[in-house]
């Protein structure tokens, strides 16, 4: 039973960050229909410019966690600009395009950050302390504390800025029907522009937390990045909700089989459930097919 | 009359081309090249006819990969192997087919996506048959019982070089066929407009099943050549790298017609060749160049062709050329 | 016996009841209409005869066989053909390719014929295409064939679409309002087809909201409003019925 509780909350600690990648690529779908295959990088970027700022100068780490995100967040505005750019160049095949795009974004920032960084593992030295502590039995630390604390904070300040601000309802709007949030007068541009700059945002948070836990390297991004897929198609693409509760089973679940099996299988059990999910309960999916 | 001695043309060609060749590694990459035909070419049929664009494609090849090499290392002949990678993908794409078919446009692609990884995952996993992440080596070459001659071991790049072009050939000849049979209009006409498509009388399922059966064998026969041409497969054989590359194979060449994909695994095989030379920001150029391609030139290559070329493809697809 | 028997269909949306037990039947080798005040479910009626819908109750008999809810694919084979609201085409093919690819569910063509025999798929699309130019010869788009869909003009896609129907030999034609942006001359042009068709023994239903057009060619118009059928008759008993008459002037529409 110990074990058990032991491995909960090792799920919590995983699943907080797998949410918050989740959010971010959900929103970005649902608010633009961009499925965006370069969300893992950054996560990476935001953990190699934390390290950069907490190693090197020194910063203390929530201030490089923030600035971090920030210039992360800024930076996929930037992309976020490109990609509308030369949307119109796409015609109908809009999701082919972006997908594309985003593969390619994805590689040569991957690929740039190996050739600069070189591919050695680093780890952000956080200054947070790691000495295990006990809660009855299960064991934890301060930093893996925190990962839940921030991650689910995170979360939750957007999902209530979501729920109740002006800002949050026009991206409501833009999340349920595009056109018809244009019609009202809703400047579609910016919202597009502030979802991907907040979901990046939140990558980067989620690539910092890791960072400070375990380690990073160039392409830790593309891993990051298909757990959340999972998390979102077990969560329901387009789901806010839905993120949130997948990313949380799904840590939970890989703690747990990684219990049971060697840990390389404990990968493969996230993706057989997706493909259970999808085989037997696809509803959550079918809110937005046909396009 | 005179379409058929521009192909015999081409086939002599082919079939000379490698002894002006200078040295072992050129034939070795135009073996690769015909292999890679083969898998762009599969997958133009479900991602570039139909338009639904598969992640999970390079699974396939990995699956044939893997079934042939097991079977081979238990000393069964390339040549059964074969049979069971077509049979094995065959079966693999025929049940997912519901499962997958159901989605469009991204959870298509997620769910694609996430079908290969399970496998990828399995495959570098399972220690005990698929050999990990080292995965299967000392795959044999396959035989050709020669009637009077005997067994003769193809195991020269030469005669490998034979065996993929003809492989080659007649895969790009069956999806020439597909696709200008009425099954390649519904294709054309499910991804034009799928509403209209179905009002007309095309069961959209049955149709891109088919698409997705053939890709996924055709992809599996590429997978078979591999592995044996290589003697190994291992689960890079049906990585997410894989994948984007004949992703890139055909849109660089130019999705949705026959040319493309040769032009496409032409191009994408010997672009990295003449890279070489940026060291390690290889990939990053290539992403570069990925994200040029897709912006500038949507359509692929063949879209330089103009006009003509894109009425004179759809034409020939729908009404037979007048010879 | 009636060639499509429609019982107590209905539809509903979540809460909202689109469609509320309409009865109504055409007759074979007869020009029927269905008009209404907007919202009043034609288009539902349409779609849920067709397969785009399924009815939440109700029977759809056509032709004595029961096709209450079988999937929209299956139509063609049954020789029902529709048009649709908004025109609805294969944009970068050419029209004459248009039609001929209607024509697939009438193919016998096989997987194993395609790979293995050519020659029988080139003779197929080769009396494919002759069909094709008939059927434009038929709705006077015969210059046209060669021209993308989407360069069409809009008066021009209606044809189209009814050359798909001649093509794809429909007994029953199924019309969502054929009318809509055509200015005086096409609805003229539109009419003398849609007779013509049903000299070729062509049933035509049709959803329409231009009144000129249903008042002059259908023998038998149905009124809906608000889901449920209101009225049946012959024109002039419709343009006369008070009922009618409250229920477009009630929603600030206006006969004719």
């Amino acid at each position: 039973m110990e074990e058990l509780l032991q491995q909960i909350f090792n799920g919590l600690v995983v699943g907080s960050v797998y949410i918050l990648m989740a959010v971010g690529l959900t929103i970005i779908f649902g608010v633009m229909n961009i499925v965006n295959f370069a969300h893992g990088e950054f996560y990476m970027l935001g953990a190699y410019f934390a390290f950069i700022l907490v190693n090197i100068l020194k910063l203390n780490f929530f201030v490089g966690l923030i600035v971090a995100s920030i210039v992360v967040g800024l930076f996929g505005i930037v992309i976020e600009r490109i990609i509308d750019r030369f949307g119109n160049m796409a015609e109908t095949d809009y999701i082919y395009y972006t997908i594309l795009i985003t593969i390619a974004i994805s590689m040569i920032l991957s690929n740039t950050v190996n050739v600069l960084a070189g591919p050695a593992q680093k780890q952000i030295l956080s200054g947070i302390s790691t000495a295990p502590i006990y809660i009855g039995s299960v064991r934890v630390n301060v930093f893996k504390l925190l990962v839940i604390v921030i991650a689910f904070s995170v979360s939750i300040i957007f999902g209530l800025f979501l729920k109740y601000s002006k800002f949050g309802k026009a991206m409501r709007a833009s999340f349920e029907n595009k056109e018809a949030a244009a019609s009202v007068g809703i400047n579609t541009s910016i919202v597009n522009m502030v979802t991907f700059g907040i979901g990046t945002f939140m990558a980067s948070i989620g690539g910092i937390l890791v960072g400070g836990m375990f380690n990073i390297f160039p392409f830790m991004g593309s891993h990051a990045n298909l757990k959340a897929f999972a998390v979102v198609i077990l969560g329901g693409l387009g789901s806010f909700s839905g993120a949130i509760l997948g990313g949380t089973i799904l840590g939970i679940i890989e703690s747990i089989s990684s219990g049971y099996f060697s840990l390389g299988y404990k990968d493969a059990v996230s993706f057989i459930l997706i493909i259970l999910v999808l085989v037997f309960r696809p509803e959550g999916l079918h809110r937005r097919v046909n396009r | 009359m005179k379409k058929i001695w521009l192909y015999l043309i081409g086939f002599a060609i082919l079939a000379i081309l490698p002894f002006f060749l200078s040295n072992a590694y050129k034939l070795h990459l135009l073996i690769i090249i015909a292999i890679n035909v083969i898998f762009a070419s599969s997958l133009n049929l479900i991602s570039g006819y139909v338009g639904e664009l598969s992640l999970g494609h390079a699974a396939f090849a990995g699956l044939g990969g893997y079934t042939t090499g097991l079977l081979a290392l238990k000393g069964i002949s390339p040549w059964l192997g074969l049979i069971a990678a077509v049979v094995i993908t065959l079966v693999v794409s025929y049940l997912m087919a519901p499962v997958v078919l159901r989605l469009r446009g991204a959870y298509f692609v997620i769910t694609s996506a996430a079908f290969q990884m399970t496998l990828f995952y399995l495959a570098s996993n399972w220690l005990n048959v698929t050999g990990g992440p080292m995965g299967l080596i000392g795959i044999p070459k396959p035989a050709l019982l020669i009637p009077g001659f005997g067994s003769v071991l193809l195991d020269s790049k030469l005669s490998f070089y034979y065996l993929s072009i003809i492989f080659a050939i007649l895969i790009v000849i069956a999806c020439q066929r597909l696709v200008v049979s009425p099954i390649g209009e519904t294709w054309v006409a499910i991804r034009e407009n799928e509403k209209l498509a179905v009002a007309l009388g095309i069961d959209r399922f049955k149709y891109v099943r088919i698409a997705f059966i053939f890709a996924g064998v055709f992809a599996g026969i590429g997978g078979w050549l591999i592995a044996h041409y290589l003697t190994v497969v291992s689960p890079d054989d049906m990585s997410f790298e894989l994948i984007v590359s004949m992703i890139l194979m055909i849109v660089i060449g130019g999705r949705g017609t026959i040319a493309g994909p040769i032009i496409g695994a032409v191009i994408v095989t010997l672009l990295p060749e003449y890279l070489r030379w940026l060291g390690n920001w290889r990939m990053s150029v290539y992403g570069v160049i990925l994200f040029l391609l897709v912006i500038f030139l949507p359509k692929g290559i063949m879209q330089l062709w103009g006009t003509i070329s894109q009425k004179g493809i759809l034409a020939n697809l729908v009404i037979p050329r007048k010879e | 016996m009636a060639l499509l028997e429609i019982s107590q269909l209905s539809k509903s949306f979540g809460g909202v009841n689109a469609v509320r037990n309409v009865d109504m039947t055409v007759e074979g080798l007869t020009i029927c209409g269905i008009i209404g005040p907007n919202g009043a479910g034609k288009s539902t009626v349409l779609n849920l005869i067709s397969g785009f819908y399924k009815p939440t109750a109700g029977r759809i008999i056509y032709n004595s066989k029961n096709i209450t809810g079988l999937p929209p694919h299956c139509f063609a084979k049954l020789k029902i053909s529709r048009t649709f609201q908004y025109a609805i085409n294969f944009p970068e093919l050419s029209v004459v390719e248009a039609v001929a690819i209607s024509q697939i569910y009438m193919d016998k063509i096989s997987v194993w014929d395609s790979l293995f025999k050519p020659s029988k798929v080139k003779n197929w699309k080769q009396t494919r295409l002759e069909n094709s130019y008939e059927a434009l010869q038929l709705v006077g788009l015969e210059k046209r064939a060669d021209e993308k869909c989407k360069n069409l003009p809009h008066g021009e896609q209606m044809g189209l679409e009814l050359a798909i129907a001649v093509a794809t030999e429909a007994k029953l034609l199924l019309l969502d309002e054929p009318g809509s942006g055509l200015n005086g001359m096409e609805i003229e042009k539109l009419m003398e087809i849609l007779k013509k068709l049903k000299s070729q023994g062509v049933t035509i239903l049709v959803v329409e909201h231009v009144m000129a057009l249903i008042m002059k060619i259908c023998e038998k118009i149905i009124v809906l409003n608000e889901g449920a059928k209101i009225a049946e008759g012959n024109p002039n008993e419709i343009q006369n019925n008070p009922l009618v008459i409250e229920a477009y002037l009630g929603r600030g529409g206006a006969i004719a």
